[in-house]
């Protein structure tokens, strides 16, 4: 039997909203930054992560195979990427299942890793938050040389076949952190500069449906200061100047 | 007989006191004169009978019309002839439908009556009723003789009607009156005319006592009448005032403590005998008419199937959406060859229809009375562990042995009540059921091609999670034995820590194999214990994993392992604990057997925050499509949430057009019973993955 190498804190069926058609979502546990306003943050500090075997969680995500057409399963977290290694022979049980893939990420992942999952994985969400080399730094704790190079991998990816990836970018409206006009100049001028590769962009406003699970884990509530819907909306039609769709996400 | 008279004159008492619902009270009647054949003539038992009729009936306010009674004099055509003759005929000049049902005129019967089914309407919209007695007088059949004397009655009815309707004297009661007068001369010219006559002939059912009288598959059996009628705006009002008028009398036609429950069903689409799905016009017509049209009663039940077009199914998630509590969706995919395997012919199985809920039956050849008692798995678990030998059972294995047991001596005392049932003489419901008039063989006495009975069943999520908690919890590592679980369930959980530990752990409606597998097991083991059950006609009883009896039983069933105390509701239908995702209940339930005898209704219940079936249509139709596949047997929903539900219970007329749906029907939320109320309330929090 292979060994329990998979940590994840949650399997969702039954996702609607983290690709397309009918999606299991697994949530993977840990993750490579520490942004504040975490909306899931048992996946980021919780030590009451499952463990699971390849087989076991591919038998796992399959439950509801006869609802993926379209559809198939999301890894979200968390990092998923950071966990690559062992989701490999998942997801070669998936492609021979013939099963859609998906990842939520933030890149801030070994270049390995990424390299690793863009050989099994059809769709990526991709988080674009601080644009801003220190505040990176500072606020979510990561690198952005390292973002903006597996960025730059994954626009660039083609498969023995010639195809792209698959790319969503998903960008946090969040007040005081990535609100700002010089991070939505820099959001902006990052989707011109891919603008023929990506699928799509999505805008996500600050929320706080994750304080309960800050306050089970012991944890403070993080401090939430407002983002108005008039900046949503000029936000998203500032970005459509680049040429790609954008939507505002219903949380 | 004075005997009798103060027997029945207690009872009367006490269904006062105790509030007891109509069917009760009905079967307190059947009891009573099951073996007194003689006092059907006494005019002073019928008189008890009456307000006996009256003591049971759930509050009502459209009672209307004065008191009387039509008596069984010398044969029983010849009683709903008077019956048709005494009628106060009650016309509206302003509406396009006339329909009426002289609530104050009550008809005396000695015995159950066969109901709780759709008359196939067919026979008075494609005959006049000239030609009908022509053909039943040629008919050498004593049923024949029967039907011949209700069809004159009616004509004079008709008359009277058309007469009142004449002298009213506007254009619409003119032409209304012409309708009336070609119900004897022709078949039905119009879709306006077919829909006036099941409106006229339903009001004479229900004017007889019958109950839970559904409509049958009204876009089959009215097709001829739809073709070349474009107008399809027009024929949706129709639908609507048509049912409007079905929708009068709403408190008189509803069965049980609350109104709602009229059994008035409408049978959509299907898959035809030769394979092909069977859909037209009036099918989108129906469903178009219901959507947004906020009655809980009449509804819509929409047969779906994996060869349905999807833009079918789509036009019924939109009327879901809207919160009228309909259409239920069965899935002909399993129902159809489960009634195959039941019994019924190939062409038979395929034109099937249901009881009030979704018990199905063969559409105008049944008796099929489907709902007659239940089986309490729920039950069964407290005389289990109410037994001295629990506290020393060493394994599961022995568990379940015990349960078992138990079960097999509850099967077997179901199966003597279903004998103690006989039935009044129904020439009415005979003229409409296929073969009755040929063979001469009443309804009620066996007169239907197919004469079978059947069982609903409660509480088989309580017993199968207390079955496994049990299972876990004694023969695993916890240290809690068989002898304080025993002791602290026999007063009502007395441990609560123990009981919230019961509580904790849900099993039913995961989609696990040892679930899966226990379930198939006691369904399997229930389906051996009825298989060589025959009734007086030879035929033969179903069950189904449904039943609208979860709170009625629930007030007498102890408490269960799972749990859940004494006087508490039981598990609903097939319905997700909570944080269990659609798709896995769909993968329960598809993964359960319910050929055969097991078709007796088998409802996958749950709720759907509005959200998700407005803002996420598409997908959710893909969900739809992919569980038709997967082979759930039929499926209801409530589109709305906890907060909503909670908000109406405190401020009760907030929201006046909120319907939900109950079991197998819709009603307005304000009107439920409060302990209606908590269940809808905590189900919708459960399916929302929150705790009440």
């Amino acid at each position: 039997m292979s060994a329990k190498n998979i940590a994840l804190t949650n399997i969702q069926r039954f996702s609607l909203h983290d690709g397309p058609g009918i999606r299991t979502t697994v949530f993977m546990s840990g993750c490579s930054l520490r942004c504040s306003w975490c909306s899931n943050p048992e996946n980021v500090y919780s030590c009451r992560a499952e463990l699971y075997d390849p087989e076991s969680l591919a038998l796992e995500v399959l439950k509801d195979r006869a609802f993926y057409n379209p559809g198939g399963v999301t890894f979200s977290g968390g990092e998923a990427l950071l966990q690559i290694d062992a989701l490999v022979p998942v997801l070669e049980i998936l492609e021979r299942e013939n099963v859609h893939t998906a990842v939520e990420t933030c890149l801030y992942v070994p270049p390995e890793n990424l390299a690793l999952a863009m050989k099994h994985i059809d769709l990526f969400y991709v988080d674009v938050k601080i644009l801003d080399r220190e505040e990176a730094s500072s606020i979510l704790h990561g690198n952005l040389d390292l973002y903006l190079e597996n960025l730059d991998a994954l626009m660039h990816y083609r498969s023995p076949e010639g195809r792209r990836k698959s790319v969503v970018l998903r960008v946090p409206v969040i007040g005081r952190f990535t609100d700002g006009s010089k991070n939505r100049e820099a959001v902006k001028n990052l989707i011109v500069k891919y603008s023929d590769g990506i699928q799509k962009v999505e805008l996500i406003k600050e929320h706080n449906l994750g304080a309960g699970k800050y306050r089970s884990l012991g944890l403070a509530v993080p401090g939430y200061f407002g983002v108005s819907d008039e900046l949503m909306t000029d936000y998203r039609d500032y970005l459509k100047e680049a040429g790609v769709p954008v939507e505002i996400c219903k949380v | 007989m004075g005997n009798i008279r103060r027997s029945v004159k207690s009872m009367i008492e006490k269904s006062k006191l105790a509030r007891r619902s109509y069917m009760c009270v009905r079967n307190l009647t059947s009891e009573i004169m099951r073996d007194i054949p003689l006092i059907r003539k006494s005019h002073a038992v019928q008189k008890f009978m009456a307000k006996l009729h009256f003591a049971g009936r759930a509050n009502h306010s459209e009672f209307s019309g004065t008191k009387r009674i039509c008596y069984y004099e010398s044969s029983k055509a010849e009683q709903i002839a008077s019956m048709l003759s005494m009628i106060d005929i009650h016309i509206e000049p302003d509406k396009r439908f006339q329909c009426w049902i002289d609530e104050g005129l009550i008809t005396s019967r000695a015995f159950r009556i066969i109901d709780n089914m759709p008359p196939n309407y067919e026979l008075v919209i494609r005959n006049s009723l000239e030609e009908l007695i022509e053909r039943f007088d040629r008919t050498p059949t004593p049923t024949a003789k029967d039907g011949a004397i209700i069809l004159r009655a009616m004509c004079t009815y008709i008359d009277r009607t058309a007469s009142a309707l004449e002298a009213a004297g506007t254009p619409q009661t003119l032409h209304s009156a012409e309708i009336f007068r070609n119900m004897k001369a022709g078949p039905a010219r119009t879709f306006e005319e077919a829909l006036q006559r099941i409106l006229l002939w339903s009001s004479v059912f229900w004017q007889s006592h019958h109950r839970l009288i559904g409509l049958g598959r009204l876009d089959k059996i009215l097709a001829h009448l739809s073709a070349g009628n474009d107008d399809r705006t027009e024929r949706v009002n129709m639908i609507r005032d048509f049912c409007d008028a079905l929708h009068k009398h709403y408190g008189f036609k509803s069965n049980r403590v609350s109104r709602g429950d009229t059994g008035q069903i409408i049978i959509l689409g299907g898959l035809d005998p030769d394979g092909k799905y069977f859909v037209n016009d009036l099918t989108y017509d129906f469903i178009t008419a219901f959507t947004g049209h906020k009655i809980p009663d009449p509804k819509l039940l929409l047969r779906v199937s994996s060869k349905m077009p999807d833009e079918l199914l789509s036009s019924a998630v939109k009327c879901i959406a809207t919160g009228v509590g309909c259409p239920l969706l069965s899935n002909d995919d399993i129902v159809i060859p489960a009634l195959e395997d039941f019994g019924y012919s190939h062409e038979d199985a395929c034109n099937y229809v249901t009881s009030a809920c979704w018990e199905p039956l063969a559409y105008g050849k049944s008796l099929e009375q489907n709902n007659l008692a239940d089986i309490n798995y729920a039950r069964v678990i407290a005389e289990t562990y109410q037994d001295k030998t629990f506290a020393g059972i060493k394994d599961f294995g022995g568990l379940l042995s015990l349960y078992k047991s138990k079960l097999s001596a509850h099967i077997s005392r179901s199966l003597e009540y279903l004998d103690t049932f006989r039935w009044e003489e129904d020439p009415l419901m005979s003229m409409f059921t296929e073969s009755c008039i040929e063979t001469g063989r009443d309804i009620s006495c066996g007169g239907a091609v197919y004469n079978n009975y059947g069982l609903l069943t409660v509480g088989m999520s309580n017993a199968v999670n207390s079955l496994l908690n049990m299972k876990h919890m004694l023969f695993g590592t916890s240290g809690i034995t068989a002898g304080q679980v025993r002791l602290s369930a026999v007063e009502n959980h007395k441990d609560e820590a123990l009981r919230a530990e019961l509580e904790a752990k849900k099993y039913f409606g995961h989609d696990g194999g040892e679930v899966i597998s226990l379930t198939r097991e006691l369904v399997e083991f229930t389906a051996e214990h009825l298989k060589d059950y025959r009734n007086s006609f030879g035929g033969r009883v179903k069950f189904g994993l449904s039943s609208p009896n979860y709170i009625e039983l629930g007030l007498t069933t102890p408490a269960t392992l799972d749990g859940r105390r004494a006087g508490q509701p039981l598990g609903v239908h097939i319905s997700n604990p909570k944080g269990v995702a659609y798709t896995e209940l769909v993968m329960f339930a598809s993964n359960l057997n319910y050929s055969g005898i097991r078709s007796n209704g088998n409802v996958l219940d749950y709720f759907v925050p509005p959200a998700i079936i407005n803002d996420e249509q598409e997908k959710f139709l893909m969900f739809l499509k992919a569980a038709i596949v997967s082979g759930f047997f039929q499926m209801q929903m409530n589109v709305t949430d906890s907060a909503e539900l909670i908000d109406a219970k405190k401020n009760p007329g907030k929201y006046p057009d909120l319907i939900v749906r109950v079991w197998g029907f819709s009603a307005y939320f304000d009107e439920l019973p409060e302990e209606y109320k908590d269940v809808l309330i905590e189900r919708a929090l459960a399916c929302e993955g929150k705790t009440a």
